[in-house]
């Protein structure tokens, strides 16, 4: 994959130009995620992934197009955290988030442990920092910085502290197409080491299967699933690959190197037509292919789980009712060695849907899900300026954008049948406008279980969990 | 939970995922894609028959005001900063000065007389007044 591999060989060795990349930010998903704090210590990732959902946008960046790798100014961070913020953003960040000590989700598009890490080191102060705090922190990685004596030192430290958790991010167990679909990428059996080292630590670990490749993954799920079982973790995660409308010419060669691996004719044309075809329109332009294609894959892991007393989470909004957490990250519910890592929102839908679907699966009843009840109680709702961090400011008039809060965001995108943010067409119909409103007049949903529900009950899989 | 499912017609999709399973095991990688495309196309959701959301957005908030000339519409830009853009309508983000004195009017600091189109300000001492131009 040539491409792939020019990615990684022109960030090889790379040194930061600057530190002024602005992380942490409040994440765009914040409909149906537990922790919208997302950071990443750099503008960019080093590792050449041809599935990376990032890789498009920040393609077409232009610093990241001239190779000029930016990272957050940790002075100013670790002073925010401390509690003695120095800027107006972060200021408004420590109000909402770091005072109270809301779980901080590190590695959202990029790689907190890549060889920008290994090179720079400018997260290793943060963590001394976090460790100190006792500053409740999940970081996302497929890096091998990690590995490296000052951070496995940090980890040691804090290990009885608990206030750690890590997601490791696999899609297969096949080293030979893990190395042609993943360049630059440490082995999948490294990765194992590492979530093995991590949990021989005490701390909660995380098999991140994402994105979930039709045609990649299922070759050899049950080894993976398997060996990471064997290695410790606590929960698995999972997400089907997604396949973006849009490609600039980097993306399409990722595309097309895609289309072969997967089987499917035409290249990146081709790829697109699959998606397109058993993607529910009503999702709009960000392709994810419809449930029924999904079902066999996400049972196979579901019962893993539910045989092995893991955790199981699904962050595709198809089968998102079966998370047995509120946080599809894989997050516990109860954490009683560290309470602090149990500090994430349950002001999201990923919960509230978790919950209709246990209660539906317990007493047969439709749960009404509620504007006001499912976006309720978080003072960073109605924080002017984290709304315009939100992809759906572009292009809108200043005025406006200048009193948005991310709460009429979220109310919008609730009220629009039409967009493809709107529970009813991001979760394709597990969740069913209602013929009433509420007493603000917004759209009520129920929920509407999916058929497969009813088979897989008489299989004897337990939904109730 | 057997029962409270009945509503649902298990003929449809399960039909389709067990039919795509048998034929699924056998077929190769290339087969199965197409069998996929073929078998598993997604359904269109029910069309909503409810009455409207009335939950207020912030364009329900804002109103264009069009100025009589251009002399008014330059005092009104040297008091208001208005943002211009090739790609969005003129809008002015920060209206405090315009909140201040509509709420002064409202709690009656100032009052304004349609017949004469002359303002008062009877909040101090010796009240003022100022002419509303044209």
């Amino acid at each position: 994959m040539k491409e792939a591999h020019h990615w990684v060989q022109g960030n090889k060795g790379l040194k930061v130009n600057s530190c002024s990349y602005g992380s942490p930010r409040v994440s765009s998903e914040l409909p149906d995620c537990s922790m919208p704090l997302t950071f990443d210590s750099y503008n960019y990732c080093s590792l050449g992934c041809t599935y990376c959902f990032a890789y498009f946008f920040k393609t077409n960046n232009p610093s990241i197009k001239n190779n000029e790798l930016k990272s957050v100014n940790t002075k100013n961070l670790i002073a925010a955290l401390k509690g003695k913020p120095k800027t107006t953003q972060s200021k408004s960040f420590y109000k909402h988030f770091y005072k109270r000590k809301f779980l901080l989700h590190w590695g959202g598009l990029a790689d907190p442990f890549c060889n920008f890490e290994k090179k720079n080191q400018i997260g290793l102060p943060l963590l001394h920092t976090l460790g100190e705090l006792n500053y409740p922190t999940l970081f996302s990685f497929k890096g091998d910085a990690i590995f490296e004596k000052p951070y496995m030192q940090v980890f040691e430290k804090y290990a009885n502290q608990h206030n750690f958790a890590f997601q490791v991010s696999i899609i297969t167990w096949d080293a030979e197409l893990a190395k042609v679909t993943e360049i630059g990428v440490p082995s999948p059996q490294k990765r194992i080491e590492a979530i093995r080292e991590l949990s021989a630590m005490g701390y909660w670990t995380i098999l991140r299967l994402r994105p979930y490749i039709i045609g990649i993954t299922d070759k050899h799920i049950h080894t993976l699933l398997e060996k990471a079982l064997e290695a410790g973790i606590n929960a698995v995660s999972m997400e089907f690959f997604a396949m973006d409308g849009r490609a600039n010419v980097g993306m399409k060669t990722r595309y097309d190197w895609l289309a072969k691996i997967l089987h499917v004719e035409g290249g990146a044309k081709g790829l697109q037509k699959h998606f397109h075809a058993l993607s529910p329109s009503e999702r709009g332009g960000y392709m994810r292919l419809n449930r029924l294609v999904k079902e066999p894959y996400v049972k196979t892991v579901y019962k893993f789980c539910v045989d092995n007393g893991l955790v199981f989470a699904c962050s595709d909004p198809d089968f998102k009712e079966l998370n047995m957490s509120g946080s599809c990250c894989g997050m516990p519910d109860k954490y009683p060695p560290n309470k602090l890592l149990e500090n994430w929102t349950r002001n999201q839908l990923t919960y509230h849907l978790k919950e209709a679907r246990k209660k539906y699966h317990r007493t047969g009843k439709r749960v009404k899900l509620l504007f006001g009840e499912v976006y309720n109680d978080e003072s960073y709702f109605d924080e002017k300026k984290f709304a315009n961090d939100h992809p759906s400011v572009v292009g809108m008039d200043y005025a406006i954008r200048s009193n948005l809060t991310l709460r009429l965001i979220l109310q919008r995108q609730w009220n629009n049948l039409r967009s493809p943010a709107n529970p009813r067409n991001y979760l394709h119909g597990q969740v069913m406008p209602i013929n009433e409103l509420d007493v603000d007049g917004n759209l009520i949903f129920e929920y509407s279980p999916s058929e497969y529900e009813k088979y897989w009950g008489d299989e004897g899989i337990d939904l109730s969990i | 939970m057997a029962g409270i499912l009945d509503f649902l017609d298990n003929e449809t999709k399960n039909r389709r995922t067990k039919k795509f399973e048998e034929r699924f095991s056998d077929s190769d990688e290339g087969a199965k894609r197409k069998l996929e495309k073929e078998m598993l196309k997604p359904e269109k959701l029910k069309h909503y028959t409810g009455p409207k959301p009335r939950a207020q957005t912030l364009a329900d908030r804002s109103i264009k005001i069009i100025f009589p000339d251009d002399e008014l519409m330059e005092i009104f830009k040297k008091h208001f900063r208005v943002t211009n853009s090739k790609f969005v309508e003129q809008s002015v983000p920060n209206i405090k000065l315009l909140i201040s004195f509509l709420k002064k009017l409202e709690i009656g600091e100032i009052t304004y007389d349609k017949k004469t189109g002359q303002i008062n300000f009877c909040h101090c001492e010796g009240s003022s007044s100022l002419g509303a131009g044209k």
